[in-house]
């Protein structure tokens, strides 16, 4: 991963120095709360329901143990023992007092990390596939241009008020588990004639009005990455909305100019050689991928082990194939039955440190999915980690199932929030806990906002639920069918929402109608959904006859 | 039928420790039932510029006016949205000891 020059670690220590004093003179009042906003969110911290939350950036979701070690401490000694891993691959803090946040901010620093592009109308954290550089089938390994970005973007002084903010995902396997069909810019590296390039697409987007992504380039020479991507934002910067927040994102710009028109316009910006910025030096290419060498993996022959159910159980679910045949990746669930997605306590990040020392090269990572990953376990290791794992409460072998729940924090943090989502995902997982019931259900993606900003990607969960605030009411929307993935999808809306007590029930129809329409139990929900069409599904939300009306 | 008024509270956050606060007519308060009711629109603009005045010394930030329904234990929040702000946190009750 990066590593931080001095020129980096004296740039954050200003940073952090100058909102310091930004604080005082808020205190003092020499800033008034207008002139004060902006700067604090510029530094991650937003005032919430019932408290401030500093929102740390997780480049790519990678973390060393040093740093989930103090990201614990910070939430023992400024917060309330607990962090929110979100579906950008960052940590959110949900408790800091004001007076507080530079001390937080400095804590950060000391292990490379920062709040800084986490908020605003600017390029945000890049985000990765989180089982980069140890899957099978990657053309290279993607956090090498996702650092690339990150080095790029941080600070660009030509891109810190663009229209509205911008977000990069970067994948480099056939299988997109980075959502890049969905983001501003999404990256997927690719190989042609021996050469490694890019497929760039643009203008995807959940929110409001939610968008695939278009194809703007089949082939972009890896050279070319930076030239290109400041060709798409210094047009998205000149053409982009300003008048109206809710149609600023490029995905509005994609849409309403026409993918070829603004091709066009990219291209001749490409072409012309403008650039704030020099190319890449192969020394600063050769620097980042020494960051990303792969760790000296054991080659100890494995040991044949026979697990116990509970064991096995999450052998069958919570592993992800690696490309060595000697490890695995393990996915942590976040997500205990009856939990709060995405919710780690600082005992259990003590744990994932540990474990992420003493058999992972020292390396996690942060899935959008809110779970944690150990990407590369020995095989040999595995009971180790579990044992653990179980004692931590983090043994959870749900991954991929319906209580493996993505959901926005909702209104019980979030100011912007319409409904709340958490207890709603609660409420599911509960409704299933039999892990056994949930693995005779199959793959099942469930994902629940808690507004129209779609932090909890309902669009594009086999079942999204968007939690709305109708005439003082809360309502849930259902969509279905929608899919994150290579073959990308926004889910259809089922009909009029469902009240607070009728929502967890009416999922609970949809898996019953489902487990009865499938063909076998290899046929998984969306697949199901796909073959039989919205219909079905309707007539056991509404009664046959409302079905048609819906 | 002319839909009747409701009444109205002053709302804010603390600057230093971001929790919800509440205008009592003279000073700035934890618990909505010591909130200083507006009956009326003129009188809840009224309240609202008088919270204003005073919001940077008391360190309120962010004011708004909230609708309330009076009991006898003072002024409740009719949106959802205030009720779970009076409330507080619950999703964590082992890690919330919010009174």
């Amino acid at each position: 991963m990066y590593a931080y020059s001095d020129f980096d670690r004296d740039f954050l220590r200003a940073r952090v120095d100058e909102f310091r004093g930004q604080v005082e003179r808020r205190l003092d009042g020499s800033l008034s709360e207008d002139e004060f906003k902006p700067l604090r969110l510029m530094n991650g911290l937003y005032l919430q329901l019932h408290a401030y939350m500093l929102r740390v950036a997780i480049p790519y979701g990678t973390l060393r143990s040093a740093q989930m070690r103090k990201l614990a401490e910070i939430s023992q000694r400024w917060d309330r023992g607990y962090g929110h891993f979100t579906t950008r691959q960052n940590i959110q803090f949900n408790w800091p007092r004001l007076t507080d946040v530079p001390d937080m901010l400095d804590a950060l620093a000391e292990v490379g990390m920062h709040a800084i592009q986490t908020s605003g109308n600017c390029i945000r954290n890049v985000t990765a596939d989180h089982f980069a550089g140890a899957a099978a089938g990657e053309v290279e390994d993607p956090r090498l241009t996702a650092e690339l970005i990150r080095q790029w973007s941080t600070d660009h002084p030509e891109f810190a008020y663009l229209p509205r903010k911008f977000k990069v995902a970067v994948t480099a396997s056939d299988q997109d588990r980075a959502v890049i069909k969905l983001h501003d810019i999404g990256l997927r590296l690719r190989e042609r004639d021996g050469e490694i390039g890019y497929q760039v697409v643009i203008g995807g987007g959940l929110g409001r009005t939610p968008f695939i992504g278009k194809e703007v380039r089949d082939w972009l020479p890896k050279r070319d990455l930076l030239a290109y991507l400041e060709a798409i934002l210094r047009v998205y910067n000149l053409g982009g909305r300003r008048d109206n927040k809710f149609k600023a994102r490029i995905k509005i710009l994609v849409h309403e100019t026409g993918l070829e028109e603004l091709r066009a316009k990219i291209e001749a910006e490409f072409a012309s050689g403008r650039r704030l910025l020099p190319d890449v030096s192969p020394e600063i290419t050769a620097q980042i991928a020494q960051g990303f060498a792969p760790p000296a993996f054991r080659d100890d022959p494995v040991v044949p082990f026979s697990p116990g159910p509970a064991f096995r159980s999450f052998l069958d679910t919570n592993l992800h194939p690696h490309k060595r045949a000697d490890h695995v990746s393990v996915t942590v669930s976040t997500k205990p039955i009856g939990g709060t997605p995405g919710d780690v306590t600082a005992d259990q990040m003590h744990v994932l440190a540990d474990l992420a020392e003493q058999f992972g090269y020292d390396e996690l990572r942060i899935s959008h999915e809110q779970n944690v990953i150990l990407p590369h376990i020995h095989r040999n290791d595995l009971g180790a980690v579990y044992d653990a794992l179980a004692q931590a409460g983090l043994a959870t072998a749900n991954i991929g199932l319906v209580s493996d729940i993505i959901a926005c924090p909702g209104l019980d943090y979030c100011a912007l929030a319409t409904a709340r989502s958490i207890p709603i995902a609660q409420q599911i997982s509960t409704l299933f806990g039999d892990l056994d019931a949930q693995a005779d259900i199959g793959p099942l993606k469930i994902k629940i906002s808690g507004c129209i900003n779609a932090c909890g990607h309902h669009h594009v969960g086999h079942i999204g639920i968007l939690g709305l605030d109708r005439a003082g009411v809360e309502n849930y929307q259902l969509t279905l069918g929608g899919d994150g993935t290579e073959t990308a999808t926004l889910g259809a809306r089922t009909g009029p929402g469902f009240a607070y007590d009728e929502i967890v029930p009416a999922v609970g129809r949809l898996i019953e109608a489902y487990l009865d329409l499938r063909e076998d139990r290899s046929e998984p929900f969306l697949q199901t959904y796909r073959r039989v069409g919205i219909e079905p599904f309707k007539a056991v939300l509404y009664g046959e006859r409302d079905a048609k009306a819906a | 039928m002319a839909r009747a008024i409701p009444a109205q509270v002053v709302s804010a956050n603390h600057l230093i420790e971001g929790d919800a606060i509440w205008f009592t007519g003279t000073g700035w308060c934890r618990s909505i039932a010591k909130a200083q009711v507006a009956e009326t629109p003129e009188d809840a603009q009224v309240l609202l510029a008088q919270a204003q005045s005073g919001a940077e010394a008391a360190r309120a930030v962010s004011l708004y006016l909230a609708e309330v329904a009076i009991t006898p234990n003072g002024p409740r929040p009719t949106h959802f949205r205030e009720i779970y702000r009076v409330r507080s946190h619950k999703t964590h009750p082992q890690l919330h000891e919010v009174s």
